[in-house]
């Protein structure tokens, strides 16, 4: 099934620190396929914003580094605020592949979800590509977003999903750090939007293992999500 | 009275006036904080009665039992200051994010950002 509509209306919002080597590389493929790229530069010390300004993409940059959830949250506003049809997050280090876009897409525009959340674990072929180490912490992480929101998937902390419109108007992310990701489904929980998984290929490269959260990184989120149940 | 009891005396009522002058609190805070000083006055100026208490709850020594009392209130404390860097850190985010909005530059690389410099 194609997806019936401009791409233009899509925002692809792609959070970035520090990623001024592999800017330029992950999103030429997205420009080239006719999306709106929202790149949020998330208070980066390297040439980050420069490298966003060689591209004709709509940049935002953070005065300060507040985190991956927070960049993401603003580029999630600014499509708000700019009529996008819809938006798909996306992983600045290259990680993610664009020509999945349309299947995170198909199921909003088709009426069936208003979230479509990328698993790396429902294709085997997929799965196989993810190391053991990080597979063994992401099953970790199911479990605990299970038991955190009721919401049991087949992937945690895949950054590639889609937002339906009115996902974008009733979503609303406090969660500066990595936590967010359990946060999305406590929203859907509380707003009541329907949600799906599709099947989505991560490719890891040494960089993007090197950019991506290191696997220790789960006890933070755990205490950034007991900390949310405890303190208003 | 003993020395320690004076100057524990002291440092009570000074750490109050300060409390009360200089902190900006809720009523309920100060009612609080004005019941913990009076037991702590209480307890300065009888010694005796924390060690009876603590025997009451079974912990033996007046001083164990002011010691646990200390650490439960520290801990509490610690929440309290968490929280409010919470609320610190969720105010900075959307002063940030609220600057990143109004200052994005768009695809063809025009943005108010100039107009702030």
């Amino acid at each position: 099934m194609t997806t019936p509509i401009q791409p233009g209306s899509i925002f692809i919002i792609v959070p970035a620190y520090n990623e001024a080597a592999a800017l330029g590389r992950t999103l030429q493929p997205l420009l080239d396929a006719g999306y709106t790229v929202v790149a949020v530069d998330d208070g980066s010390t390297d040439r980050t914003w420069e490298a966003m300004g060689q591209l004709p993409i709509v940049r935002l940059r953070h005065a300060a580094n507040l985190g991956q959830g927070a960049a993401l949250a603003t580029g999630l506003v600014y499509a708000e605020r700019h009529a996008a049809t819809a938006a798909v997050t996306f992983d600045a280090d290259g990680q993610h592949d664009p020509t999945q876009i349309p299947r995170l897409l198909d199921p909003i525009f088709a009426g069936e979800a208003d979230v479509v959340l990328g698993s790396r674990f429902l294709d085997p072929r997929d799965a196989r590509l993810v190391p053991p180490a990080r597979r063994f912490v992401l099953k970790g992480g199911i479990a605990v977003n299970g038991l955190f929101t009721g919401v049991w998937l087949s992937d945690a902390h895949n950054g590639f999903r889609a937002l339906s419109r009115r996902a974008l108007e009733q979503i609303r992310l406090r969660e500066n750090g990595f936590a967010h990701a359990t946060e999305i489904l406590e929203e859907l929980r509380r707003t009541g939007l329907r949600y799906q998984e599709v099947p989505t290929r991560v490719t890891y490269s040494r960089y993007s293992l090197a950019k991506g959260q290191p696997s220790f990184n789960c006890l933070g989120i755990l205490f950034d999500l007991a900390m949310r149940r405890v303190l208003p | 009275m003993i020395r320690i009891q004076a100057i524990l005396t002291l440092l009570l009522a000074l750490g109050t006036a300060v409390y009360l002058a200089k902190l900006r609190s809720t009523l309920g805070s100060r009612i609080l904080v004005l019941l913990l000083v009076l037991a702590g006055f209480v307890l300065v100026a009888h010694p005796s009665l924390a060690t009876r208490l603590a025997q009451a709850l079974g912990v033996g020594r007046g001083v164990d039992l002011v010691i646990y009392l200390a650490l439960l209130g520290q801990g509490f404390v610690i929440l309290m200051l968490f929280s409010s860097l919470r609320a610190v850190g969720q105010k900075l985010t959307a002063v940030v994010r609220e600057l990143a909005l109004v200052t994005a530059r768009d695809a063809s690389g025009s943005g108010k950002e100039d107009a702030l410099d």
